[in-house]
């Protein structure tokens, strides 16, 4: 699809508990999703869904779950279930997007255990979550990462107390180059199934990795990356390789 | 709230490209914006290009004021370097 093609295009994004589940710079990531769609003349339509809202799984192409604190978490655990679980399943179905950073990463799989709780998950993702004793595992973070079979880098910080175990069915969203991932040493961090992601990289995720950024708007509008219009990304580039360095990984 | 009004933006510091980058996303335009790690020539390099005022916001010197937003921790740095031109005087008073 050629440049101009794109404009009267819309990217219709959903963050769910947008108040809650916000503390990794997760606001952020949306801020990113929507100037490089202004930027480059797609429109841009965000929306939120709350405690207690409707979320409509037919009507946006991404749906976005950031990080909470344990508190928020419980409460969007118990919602996410009781009213959301089917329109996400529905969106994930038809191809949408459904992202999750951080603690939204482990809402999207079967189960978060905390001491004798036991809370449910979205299920979208082969993933348990288990609050184990013992040191939260924290630190820069750089993963690599197979979309669409070309190799490239996700930099950024982990901070999460729960290890996450992916079923043998599972699919990680990438191999571990430096910190920690999901549970401190399988190597793998993240899980993907289809358009469903999950992540422990914040700090933040999309600034850090402005092509991961372009490649979630690209698959959102069901277009290939090269046909969105390029951009002055200097500054975007610094980051990532500041991210990177960070991370203590040499420079691309 | 920034976004038209600045005339150069100095990130400096360990997060310089991560500010810079929040900086363009909150609709500085990248031109305006400058990246320089070490917080001396930071400093220096901001002071020296500050164009001549046009408008009601006059330093004493007749050129544009500069505002420093720093953390806390780069405030103790910063106020060093302030004293040390002659800026800033020893007390916190």
């Amino acid at each position: 699809m050629a440049v101009e093609e794109m404009k009267g295009r819309i990217l219709r994004v959903c963050a769910l508990y947008p108040d809650l589940m916000n503390i990794y710079a997760d606001r952020g990531n949306l801020f990113v999703l929507q100037r490089r769609c202004e930027w480059r003349g797609i429109g841009f339509h965000l929306s939120g869904s709350g405690l207690g809202e409707a979320l409509d799984g037919a009507a946006h192409d991404i749906y976005y779950i950031g990080g909470g604190q344990d508190r928020d978490q419980l409460l969007c655990a118990e919602d996410l279930v009781g009213g959301k679980r089917q329109a996400l399943h529905e969106a994930a179905s038809r191809g949408a997007i459904v992202l999750g950073v951080c603690g939204g990463y482990q809402l999207l799989g079967e189960s978060y255990t905390l001491g004798n709780n036991q809370l449910q998950g979205v299920g979208l993702l082969d993933i348990r979550t288990v609050r184990e004793p013992g040191q939260r595992l924290i630190g820069n973070v750089a993963i690599e990462v197979d979309l669409d079979d070309e190799r490239r880098v996700l930099a950024g910080f982990e901070n999460h107390g729960g290890r996450t175990y992916l079923s043998p069915r599972a699919t990680p969203l990438g191999r571990v180059l430096k910190g920690h991932g999901n549970d401190g040493h399988s190597g793998f961090e993240g899980a993907r199934s289809g358009n469903t992601i999950g992540t422990y990289l914040h700090g933040p995720l999309l600034p850090k990795n402005i092509w991961f950024a372009d490649w979630l708007i690209a698959k959102a509008l069901g277009v290939d990356v090269d046909s969105l219009a390029l951009l002055n990304d200097v500054l975007e580039d610094d980051a990532h390789r500041s991210a990177r360095r960070a991370a203590g990984l040499a420079a691309a | 709230l920034l976004a038209g009004r600045v005339r150069l933006a100095t990130c400096s510091g360990t997060r310089a490209p991560e500010l810079a980058l929040r900086l363009k996303y909150a609709g500085i335009e990248p031109e305006r914006i400058r990246v320089v790690e070490d917080l001396q020539r930071a400093l220096s390099g901001a002071v020296a290009d500050r164009p001549e005022a046009d408008g009601e916001m006059r330093a004493p010197d007749g050129n544009t004021p500069l505002y420093a937003l720093p953390t806390y921790t780069a405030m103790l740095a910063l106020r060093e370097l302030l004293v040390r031109r002659g800026e800033a005087g020893r007390s916190w008073q």
